[in-house]
């Protein structure tokens, strides 16, 4: 099974700018990366600091190699495997019943608690990171299809902001017991 | 392609990326404005319980004629809220349906009972015309005291080991909602919770 192109470079430049994002984050702050990352209570406390800087390199690591049309399959496989990750933390945590820890997902003191939907939303990206393993059909590139491809991700960026801001939000109706 | 084509399809680009902007622009407003409606909170009086302590455990008997004990250990482990009403209390009669549901609503389940003191005819009276005979309703001017109720509605959100979690005088529904509120966020009241959120911020 075979992508064609246009697809394969809508997947890899939407999760590359997100892993981007999602470093640059954790980079600016990372003191409260690592808070957020213990907050997570699945590794001991001294391991936290090394597994910080090694999620963040992971993550740079990814948003090159997708971008890189030789080598996109690693990134695709290092993003699914990456998004798979934080979706299985979570949802640890949620079965442990520890919702109200920061979920750390692009920026800190965002969102208050952790929820299904965002293990939801990981399998999605996780998803995403396992299409664009597969390999391009090739043809010829037109200036419409960089349109395109420019258009899609740009537009998946503000929906995934949009969707993220929605959903966070307090619920209105009666007393929020989410 | 033709030129048309590409006017075509750059255009809807165009908008299509606008609607996203705008989009984005009103969910960030819906943020803000969840922001600037922050929760009102029943109000925590300065006498009486404070959160995080013991409450008095203190035997009552109901108009019904069981025996209960208000505060210390529940053996079912269930929150009870002692609600302090009086018949010739307004806001107290306004805040019965919240009652109603709370009762009806909350999981884990919340025990409700009704506490007052004076004249037993005048409770029972209210009792028949309210049909509260599904809450426990005492009669104890030492629990009154004890709990700190000197204005009416007054309301004491206690958990299963009998400790005070939230506690203040409640004017209305969103009052008698803020306690359960600030139960689960682990704050004595909202107030508090608002004082710390200022800090942070």
């Amino acid at each position: 099974m075979t992508l064609d192109p246009v697809i394969g470079w809508i997947l890899a430049f939407s999760l590359a700018l997100l892993l981007g994002d999602a470093a640059g984050h954790k980079l600016r702050d990372p003191a409260r990366f690592r808070s957020a990352l213990a907050g997570y209570r699945l590794m001991p406390e001294a391991l936290a600091a090394p597994a910080g800087l090694g999620i963040v390199a992971a993550e740079l690591l990814a948003a090159v190699l997708l971008v890189l049309p030789s080598r996109r399959a690693e990134g695709a496989a290092m993003a699914a495997a990456l998004m798979g990750a934080y979706a299985l933390a979570m949802g640890v945590n949620l079965l442990r019943g520890r919702t109200r820890i920061d979920c750390g997902c692009l920026g800190f003191g965002r969102t208050e608690r952790i929820a299904w939907w965002m293990v939801a939303r990981n399998a999605v990206l996780a998803a995403a990171g396992l299409g664009a393993m597969l390999p391009s059909a090739t043809r010829g590139l037109t200036a419409l299809d960089a349109v395109t491809v420019g258009g899609t991700v740009l537009t998946a960026a503000l929906l995934y902001e949009t969707l993220g801001r929605l959903a966070s939000l307090p619920s209105l109706s009666g007393r929020g017991t989410a | 392609m033709s030129l048309s084509g590409w006017i075509a399809i750059g255009a809807l680009w165009v908008v299509v990326l606008a609607l996203g902007l705008t989009v984005l622009a009103l969910a960030r407003q819906i943020g803000v404005l969840h922001e600037r409606l922050q929760p009102v909170g029943a109000l925590a009086l300065p006498t009486g319980l404070k959160a995080g302590e013991p409450a008095p455990e203190i035997d009552v008997v109901t108009l019904a004629g069981q025996t209960l004990r208000v505060g210390g250990r529940n053996p079912e482990g269930t929150d009870t809220l002692v609600m302090f009403v009086s018949p010739t209390c307004p806001i107290c009669k306004s805040l019965l349906p919240a009652l109603r549901a709370i009762r009806r609503r909350e999981r884990p389940p919340v025990a409700v009972v009704l506490a007052s003191d004076g004249p037993r005819a005048e409770h029972e009276a209210y009792v028949a015309a309210e049909s509260l005979a599904e809450f426990p309703y005492v009669l104890s001017e030492r629990l009154g005291i004890a709990y700190g109720a000197g204005r009416l509605p007054h309301a004491v959100l206690l958990d299963g080991a009998g400790t005070v979690r939230a506690t203040g005088l409640v004017n209305s529904r969103e009052h008698l909602d803020s306690l359960f509120e600030a139960r689960d966020r682990g704050v004595a009241s909202l107030q508090q919770f608002l004082e710390e959120r200022r800090e942070v911020a």
